[in-house]
């Protein structure tokens, strides 16, 4: 199977994840995707595969070398697609050998893939775009990951003049409502370091994020009839409005970018 | 933002790569609460909840981990393009409970709707980066 079939194969499962359902996975479909991919990972003959009862696949492939030691690496894609946009039904297409252009994704409904709006597609003159019909995501993030992690461990298989260590694999459920990492048994994957397969373009390399935090602010007030309201009534909305405008205006995101 | 005269919510989000300079703003908005509360008195509260951090304290130690990866994207001929995620990943996650986990492109543009499309040449490219970082680490 090629890496294309992989990916066309995939994307037909229905695995868009919930935030509000608190189950783990939080929903059904990304169960039935990684149990389908387990028996994909037994035909290729990889060893310790285990799926657990909340939806994290592991595996690995054995390392060919005996004479030391190699450190383990891993290989980690997410099962689930964005709450965002429906991921049901998808219905994808390749346009070969991009000419640049507009690409109709539905004409029916007028949908359009620009580079007018998105100049990036400039970038891939004269390559081989896999493009949504208009009605639902495509769910490249992440099944494009998972498709090439098991492409490269399948090419690995069939070409044992490469010679490599452990490889640990990992699929993992609920990422894009930030719950992937929460039920990840880091002791059981067993690997020195590995690295999520979820980026962007080609080439992108990250290991700086945000350090984040949430604050709530709470201002108490005191209602009383408008009518009698002197030197008696605390508006909370005004206190809060005295607060806001005291805040560092530029701060924001649409005021930020980079570092 | 939830508001009545009786009761009013603000909800912020507070982010920054700098983990001193998002110290810095946790407290600045602690020290606006204690402004708001000398003018009215017990008027105004405020929790702040760490969310997750940023995964830069836990890779640097382990900087080959990056450097591998770089130089199996230029022995494929991929040029590295090392950029801030500018939002969280499951990576962060993982690199505070052990597992140091950098992002690797997968080749995607367009994520969460219906312009989202990927090239094949860069799944391709991908595929190679995971195969060549194999080889590395079995050379070293």
């Amino acid at each position: 199977m090629t890496l294309v079939d992989r990916f066309l194969e995939y994307v037909k499962f229905d695995t868009q994840s919930d935030e509000l359902t608190n189950m783990t996975p939080s929903t059904p479909g990304q169960m039935i995707f990684a149990q389908h991919l387990e028996k994909e990972l037994h035909k290729l003959g990889l060893s310790d595969i285990s799926l657990d009862e909340n939806g994290y696949l592991m595996a690995t492939l054995p390392g060919n070398i005996s004479d030391r030691k190699v450190p383990v690496v891993g290989f980690i894609a997410h099962l689930d697609t964005s709450p965002d946009m429906s991921g049901r039904h998808v219905s994808p297409r390749i346009v070969e050998n991009y000419p640049g252009g507009d690409i109709v994704l539905n004409a029916t409904d007028g949908i359009t893939l620009s580079p007018e709006e998105f100049p990036e597609l400039l970038n891939y003159v004269g390559q081989d775009l896999i493009v949504t019909d208009g009605n639902t995501l495509l769910g490249a993030d992440d099944k494009a990951g998972i498709a090439e992690i098991i492409t490269a461990v399948d090419y690995l298989m069939k070409h044992p003049e490469i010679k490599h260590g452990d490889i640990r694999i990992a699929f993992n459920p609920d990422e894009e409502i930030g719950l992937g990492a929460h039920k990840f048994d880091v002791a059981r994957f067993g690997a020195d370091w590995a690295y999520t397969m979820d980026g962007g373009e080609i080439g992108e390399l990250e290991f700086e994020n945000f350090n984040a935090a949430v604050a709530t602010v709470t201002f108490k007030g005191r209602n009383v009839h408008p009518g009698y309201a002197k030197h008696k009534m605390i508006n909370s909305m005004r206190i809060a409005n005295q607060f806001v405008i005291m805040l560092p205006r530029w701060e924001t995101p649409e005021h930020t970018e980079g570092f | 933002m939830q508001c009545s005269v009786e009761s009013t919510t603000l909800t912020y989000i507070i982010r920054d790569h700098d983990r001193d300079r998002f110290e810095r703003r946790k407290k600045e908005l602690e020290h606006l609460v204690r402004k708001i509360n000398h003018e009215f008195p017990g008027c105004c509260s405020i929790e702040i909840k760490d969310q997750y951090y940023n995964m830069r304290e836990k890779i640097e130690p382990v900087m080959h981990v990056v450097e591998i990866a770089e130089e199996a994207m230029r022995q494929v001929g991929v040029t590295p393009k090392v950029q801030p995620i500018r939002g969280g990943t499951d990576g962060a996650q993982l690199s505070f409970k052990g597992l140091p986990c950098p992002n690797i492109f997968a080749g995607g543009l367009n994520f969460h709707g219906r312009y989202e499309f990927v090239p094949v040449q860069s799944m391709e490219k991908a595929k190679d980066v995971i195969v060549q970082i194999a080889r590395l680490v079995g050379e070293k």
